[in-house]
């Protein structure tokens, strides 16, 4: 005969068991989500923290890969996917992708000034150059850009149906051989990770603009993309930089870049113009007071200006001074390209002349 | 029975905890190591290149191993090196971290001029730096270990 | 009497188990915010790293007729502020540099100087560099924050330029990233 204890004692079992496999059940549900979750979000941090890396020492790296996320798309400086939203710390400009993702740093240099930025592409990455009317011009132009794209890309030409590729050396070896071809605008079917580069002067091409697919004009010096209701948008590019930026990531990436490198160069010019007024004052200084603690490794020509901005001397300091304040006044219209590469040819001349 | 199901059960989870504390650890090792190398590198870097009443540094160690200089290298070099070390360990707040210099020649034969404490270059937990200092053809390799005491 | 102490001896293995249970539930959630933080721990750790890596390749800061780095242009220092570095390298974070000086100089001094030499250069020594002292003085320091702020600390050996006089001097940068706890 069961007893009634022993009937309690089931029942008991039963609900404590119920409870305890509930329970684990939900645990391992919630645990999972988060941490595949987390998982994700790590793989977005050690990219960042590589990307750390190859910024501040220079180094070529390789990033493995963001494994199976269902979104990923870089909106400058974000990444944003189905584990959530990361800002990048330093200036990358990222083509998502499968696989191995390398990464090269490149900087433009002003003497002065120097900004620089990361690539990071996949690995098995192409472009593909059309150059419609194939001048010397427009091969110098393909010359600049490949020259300082990451060397892990592969380079080549789309002619019509025709598209071959090659390593950047290979590439570079058959742009100087200079061979006169006349190019058709492409009409292959793009590969993945590929994009396509048509330089022409004509603006008929814009009919021909898909996906991964932009536009040079070097006589009016535009950068141009299909954008989301089919028309075509354009941004005037300065250097090699801004059209290997618009090639990874078109107008959101330029517009990233020119805000960044604008706002960092307004920061330098500000500290480099306080910085050469404070030596040049301290110059005089020396100069009529040698017994001041300074040996007076200033040749004459350096020259000196005071905070007022009065020169008392003409001198190559006051020159450079000049063209700083020139670069600073012009930054927010954005028209400030011309004045600084001549802040840069008149730092060069001080470092010339010694007073660097 | 109910007492070894909960036993194993304690067990079970002591062990998961323990095992993810080990991971996250590991982790922080690789910080530490290149904080450890960033640190060695810019003390032989930067003590190199400091200007001193003898002439710069390194020019202070070409004439300590090779004679000439400004002054007595050798004397310049025993005296001031520790103290300039120390005060550079003071200023980081690692007063905790020991010490050994080298400098031995890389493409002749020669002594080997040596500052600090020897055991530290013995120790396995040691991390270190290396340059090269030139002079007329001939190789000198520099190298600081540096360590926890 | 005996049935009634096999039921309470029940009901509290029955209890055990449950408290045993809700633990375990309290130490995978402890272990998830533990992770969590430890993650964050990392991240600031990192960002320590990095800004001493920019802080030494800075050619806002730097001199650059040093292509290795690490070497303090003391007249930039003078004339950078604190915003201008936040723009160049984010926010969240202090630092100084602060010059070595070689207290050594002194010893060679006969006994009767050497302790004013010893004084002054003391005195030099914990001098905050301004416009107007420049470039009589030591330190630089950027971007001070609240003392009751927690922050990670990292130090390394440099070197600072010396405009005036043309010398390369050992000091030391110290970086500080706020762990936001």
């Amino acid at each position: 005969m069961i007893s009634v204890f022993q009937i309690f004692r089931a029942l008991m079992g039963v609900i404590v068991f119920i409870f305890v496999i509930t329970f684990f059940l939900r645990i391992s549900d919630m645990y999972t989500a988060t941490q595949i979750k987390g998982s994700k979000m790590e793989m977005v941090n050690a990219f960042d923290y590589v990307a750390m890396q190859t910024y501040t020492s220079g180094n070529p790296a390789t990033f493995p890969g963001f494994g199976d996320f269902e979104t990923l798309v870089y909106e400058p400086p974000k990444i944003k996917s189905d584990a959530g939203q990361h800002t990048l710390s330093v200036p990358v400009f990222f083509v998502p992708g499968r696989g191995e993702i390398s990464m090269e740093r490149r900087c433009l240099d002003f003497g002065w000034f120097k900004w620089c930025m990361v690539f990071a592409f996949p690995a098995k990455s192409k472009i593909l150059f059309t150059p419609i009317e194939n001048t010397n011009a427009t091969r110098d132009l393909i010359l600049e850009i490949v020259e300082n794209l990451p060397g892990s890309l592969e380079y080549g030409f789309c002619n019509g149906a025709d598209a071959r590729t090659a390593n950047k050396g290979e590439f570079l070896s058959y742009l100087a051989s200079g061979a006169g071809v006349t190019y058709q605008p492409c009409e292959t079917q793009l590969p993945e990770y590929c994009r396509l580069v048509t330089i022409t002067a004509s603006t008929d091409s814009s009919s021909n603009l898909t996906e991964n697919h932009i536009i040079i004009n070097p006589s009016t010096r535009l950068v141009s993309e299909e954008n989301s209701s089919g028309g075509l948008e354009s941004r005037p590019y300065h250097d090699w930089m801004d059209i290997a930026v618009f090639i990874t990531g078109g107008v959101k990436a330029l517009d990233y870049k020119k805000a960044v490198f604008s706002r960092e160069l307004a920061a330098s010019a500000g500290i480099m113009h306080e910085r050469s007024v404070l030596v040049s004052q301290r110059i005089k200084e020396c100069n009529i007071q040698p017994c001041l603690e300074c040996s007076t490794p200033f040749p004459t020509p350096c020259g000196w200006t005071d905070y007022s901005g009065r020169e008392h001397e003409s001198g190559i300091y006051h020159d450079f001074i000049s063209s700083l304040v020139s670069l600073k006044n012009a930054i927010s219209s954005g028209n400030y390209h011309q004045l600084l590469e001549d802040t840069a040819s008149k730092y060069n001349e001080l470092k010339n002349q010694g007073c660097e | 029975m109910v007492a070894i199901v909960i036993a194993i059960l304690m067990i079970v989870f002591i062990m998961v905890f323990l095992f993810s504390s080990l991971l996250g650890s590991q982790a922080g090792q690789t910080l530490k190591s290149e904080y450890r190398n960033l640190y060695a590198h810019n003390m032989l870097l930067s003590l190199l290149r400091t200007d001193t009443q003898c002439g710069v540094m390194s020019d202070v160690l070409k004439g300590a191993y090779f004679g000439g200089g400004k002054c007595d290298s050798t004397q310049f070099m025993a005296d001031r090196l520790p103290s300039y070390i120390s005060s550079i360990l003071n200023a980081t707040g690692h007063t905790d971290y020991d010490w050994f210099m080298e400098a031995s020649p890389k493409n002749f034969q020669g002594t080997v001029l040596a500052f600090g404490n020897p055991v530290v270059k013995e120790s396995l937990d040691s991390w270190d730096a290396r340059t090269m200092i030139t002079w007329e053809g001939y190789q000198l390799e520099v190298k600081i270990y540096v360590r926890t005491k | 009497m005996k049935s009634q102490a096999s039921v309470t001896e029940y009901l509290v293995l029955v209890m055990m188990i449950v408290i045993i249970v809700l633990i375990a539930m309290l130490l995978i959630f402890g272990f998830q915010f533990f992770t969590v933080g430890s993650e964050q721990l990392k991240g600031r750790e990192r960002m320590s790293l990095f800004l001493l890596e920019s802080f030494i390749s800075s050619t806002a800061l730097n001199n650059l007729q040093y292509q290795k780095g690490s070497v303090f242009d003391d007249s930039k220092l003078t004339v950078a502020s604190c915003e201008d570095l936040e723009t160049l390298l984010g926010k969240g974070w202090f630092a100084e540099i602060m010059v070595l000086l070689d207290e050594s100089v002194c010893y060679d001094q006969p006994a009767w100087k050497k302790n004013k030499c010893l004084r002054d250069l003391r005195k030099q020594a914990s001098i905050v560099c301004t416009k107007q002292n420049y470039p009589f003085c030591n330190i630089w320091r950027f971007c001070e924050q609240n003392k009751g702020d927690r922050m990670i600390y990292r130090s390394i050996p440099v070197n600072v330029y010396r405009k005036m006089n043309n010398t390369l001097e050992l000091g030391v940068i110290t970086v500080g990233v706020q762990t936001g706890g």
